[in-house]
């Protein structure tokens, strides 16, 4: 009897550590997900490819977790960040988790508005994402978001027009000055053209310490190539994307720099004469463009159980047997897991990109840099300014900004 | 009782009698509400312009913000906002006093003739036409932002197509950047850039039809025996305008004007979504600016006590102009 007694202790004491074990490292599974969960997303409501995956992951959760209660609520993604950080600064349960990129991670981090860190909360899913999408979720070396996919642009081309892509930036220079049109974004410039630093410096504008060190490490000669693009006649800065994805698409330019989420569209329109290449290397280094992971941000308002579901359900989505593959084959996502398949070339074309690019820093100095750099890359472009003093000013500027 | 005893009996009854409790009680469910969405929001943003309120202060439980007394002021009026390029106060308030009062003077002339035009009895349609100019009014803001900033645009806007056929030269041979070409078109006037013209007309095609509205309603009251009077006075129709027209129009179109002004003055969405405040901050407003500050630099003490500045600018503009205009006076006085 005392044995029997001896050994239900013993087992109660394992299924309770079990237990435990369980609530505190999510199933990668998802496996027994129940209960309630509001998300908020920004994929767009109107039949958008993003919208429609999601829609369609949504529907596979309910299908496979019937307890499961998910309420999706759509905002504007102009909108999206503002709201959120609003409502779960004053301290709102909802959404539970929201998913978007990782522009206001660092920030929402410092603000303490986010469950985390979330390093130990992956299980045995820790091993499955890549190393550039952990990379892109972490803050201060910790993860703060669960990554879905992966972002930065790369160089489409028409073939039609360009026969072999340009390399270098000496060869994309040549090209435009032989006539091929080409199309560079002048709206976001600096989140889409961050890419030209490193070619030209063959480095970031930005130390390790957030200090701008991008005028004295050659970035105003990145600025500079620009103005030279630009001279060339042939070369249309685009002040909104509509029309720089319109002239691409009917085929008044040969070459665009651009975003995954262009592709769609783009395949439509240029069918088999759509092809995809690295972005141009310049004198100094590759030209690495800012990549960034869309991932899930997870109230910290919420109550443990929600926040548990909360991992659990994300990890679930983000794995090839849960949502992961239908985003990858819907809506062209670039899986930030590993188990997920590629097979479209435009999508192995940005995954080769991804290789060859610079994980979007969340220290705070970066705030500075965006408005600083905006006015250096308009005043080279629109104003003539010489790039060097360009370049400095806005080193200044954004040093200043940060107390550096 | 003396007199003077009496008129303070009756002030004090009126004050605290049954029935100014009665009212009192009526009027205090509205004085709670406002209490709580207008009053308290108003005085904690003065509050916060006198702190360094940022983002990490928004958390319910945070630390409480610095107080740095004028702080924020000084940094406005110094132009010493760390990280915000093409910052000029004093040029942000010139350009925007110059784009409220050139709006409203514009859609004031143009709406007053219009309605004038529209008056006219022997005119065919013209309810039709009543109905049709109001359309621009009902469309949302930000599509007109953004077909106007289409229209606008310097590789295939509709603009620069039109000049091209005016001027005869092929499709995409004028290349004006409307909304981002820094020069100055008025080289001694260097405040206005080209895409001021842009957005004024744009703001100008929103906002004469409703002006026009008011000044309908207004010459619609005047009695037509008065113009009779003028006729056998043997006055003309400038007499008639000047004497009759213009003193009924008044009462109506000043205060109108006035409300035009401070709409005007802090009319977002062209600014922000036309021209996005450029080229070079140039066509920022105070209003915009202010959203940046909140939205781009999460500066919101500095923000906040830009806001306090923006409404005592307003407050006091408000009040001069009610002074010399007299706005809210009726013809009769």
């Amino acid at each position: 009897m005392k044995s029997f007694t001896r050994f239900g202790l013993v087992a109660a004491v394992v299924v309770l550590t079990a237990s435990a074990c369980s609530s505190s490292a999510a199933s990668p599974a998802g496996a027994g997900m129940s209960g309630s969960l509001t998300i908020w997303t920004a994929y767009g409501s109107g039949g958008s490819a993003e919208g429609t995956a999601m829609d369609a992951v949504i529907a596979k959760a309910k299908t496979a977790f019937p307890s499961l209660t998910i309420d999706r609520v759509e905002i504007p993604f102009s909108d999206l960040f503002t709201k959120v950080e609003t409502a779960w600064a004053a301290g709102g349960k909802t959404p539970d988790m929201y998913i978007a990129p990782n522009d206001s991670l660092g920030n929402e981090m410092r603000m303490g508005i986010l469950y985390g860190p979330l390093d130990d909360k992956l299980g045995s899913s820790a091993s499955s994402f890549t190393d550039i999408s952990i990379a892109g979720s972490k803050v201060d070396g910790k993860m703060y978001e669960i990554p879905e996919s992966m972002k930065a642009v790369s160089m489409f081309y028409n073939k039609s027009i360009v026969a072999t892509p340009p390399a270098t930036t000496d060869d994309l220079l040549a090209l435009a000055k032989a006539g091929t049109k080409v199309g560079i974004a002048e709206y976001a410039a600096n989140y889409y053209n961050w890419w030209v630093y490193n070619a030209f410096a063959g480095g970031p504008i930005m130390d390790a310490t957030g200090k701008c060190v991008a005028s004295t490490n050659g970035s105003s000669d990145g600025l500079a190539y620009m103005k030279a693009l630009k001279d060339t006649g042939n070369v249309t800065f685009y002040t909104d994307g509509p029309t720089f994805q319109g002239d691409f698409k009917t085929g008044k330019l040969g070459i665009v720099i651009e975003g995954p989420w262009g592709t769609g569209d783009f395949k439509t329109a240029l069918a088999a004469n759509l092809a995809i290449a690295p972005i141009p290397a310049g004198p100094k280094g590759k030209g690495l463009p800012l990549s960034a992971p869309d991932g899930w941000y997870i109230n910290a308002n919420a109550t443990q159980a929600q926040k548990d579901l909360a991992v659990q359900f994300a990890l679930w989505e983000v794995s090839a047997a849960g949502g992961e593959q239908i985003f990858a084959d819907q809506a062209g996502h670039l899986p930030a897991v590993k188990d997920a398949t590629v097979t479209d070339t435009i999508s192995k074309g940005f995954l080769t990109q991804m290789t060859d690019s610079y994980p979007r820093p969340q220290n705070k100095q970066l705030g500075a840099y965006w408005s600083n750099f905006t006015n250096a890359f308009d005043s080279v472009l629109l104003k003539g300014t010489d790039p060097v003093q360009a370049t400095k000013d806005a080193c200044d500027a954004m040093n200043k900004a940060n107390n550096l | 009782m003396s007199a003077p005893a009496k008129a303070t009996y009756v002030r004090k009854r009126r004050m605290f009698g049954a029935d100014a409790r009665v009212a009192l009680m009526y009027l205090l469910p509205a004085f709670m509400v406002m209490a709580i969405i207008t009053f308290y929001p108003l005085l904690y943003q003065v509050w916060m312009s006198f702190t360094d309120f940022k983002n990490t202060n928004l958390r319910v439980g945070s630390a409480s913000p610095d107080w740095i007394w004028f702080g924020n002021y000084i940094k406005i009026l110094t132009n010493d906002i760390a990280g915000i390029p093409n910052y000029d106060f004093l040029r942000i308030l010139a350009f925007n006093l110059f784009w409220a009062f050139s709006n409203v003077i514009i859609h004031l002339c143009l709406g007053v003739a219009i309605a004038l035009l529209l008056n006219q009895k022997k005119l065919w349609f013209r309810s039709i036409y009543r109905a049709i100019y109001v359309l621009p009014v009902v469309i949302p803001p930000i599509i007109v932002a953004a077909v106007w900033r289409n229209i606008f645009d310097q590789h295939h806007g509709a603009f620069n197509y039109l000049l091209a056929i005016l001027t005869r030269q092929p499709p995409g041979g004028v290349d004006i950047a409307w909304l981002t070409d820094p020069g100055n078109p008025i080289a001694f006037f260097p405040l206005l850039p080209l895409s001021y013209f842009a957005l004024l007309a744009t703001n100008v095609w929103l906002g004469w039809p409703l002006n026009s509205v008011v000044a309908t309603g207004a010459l619609q009251s005047i009695p037509q025996d008065l113009y009779e009077a003028v006729e056998i006075d043997g006055g003309g129709a400038w007499t008639k305008f000047k004497v009759i027209t213009l003193p009924f129009l008044r009462p109506a179109m000043l205060p109108y004007a006035i409300y035009g002004f401070v709409i005007t003055f802090n009319l977002f969405y062209l600014s922000y979504f036309m021209t996005a405040g450029g080229p070079f901050g140039r066509t920022e407003l105070l209003v915009t600016q202010a959203y940046r500050l909140v939205q781009e630099q999460q500066l919101y003490g500095v923000a906040a006590a830009f806001s306090v500045v923006m409404f005592v600018i307003l407050l006091v503009l408000t009040l001069i102009t009610n002074r010399l205009t007299k706005a809210t006076a009726s013809y009769v006085d």
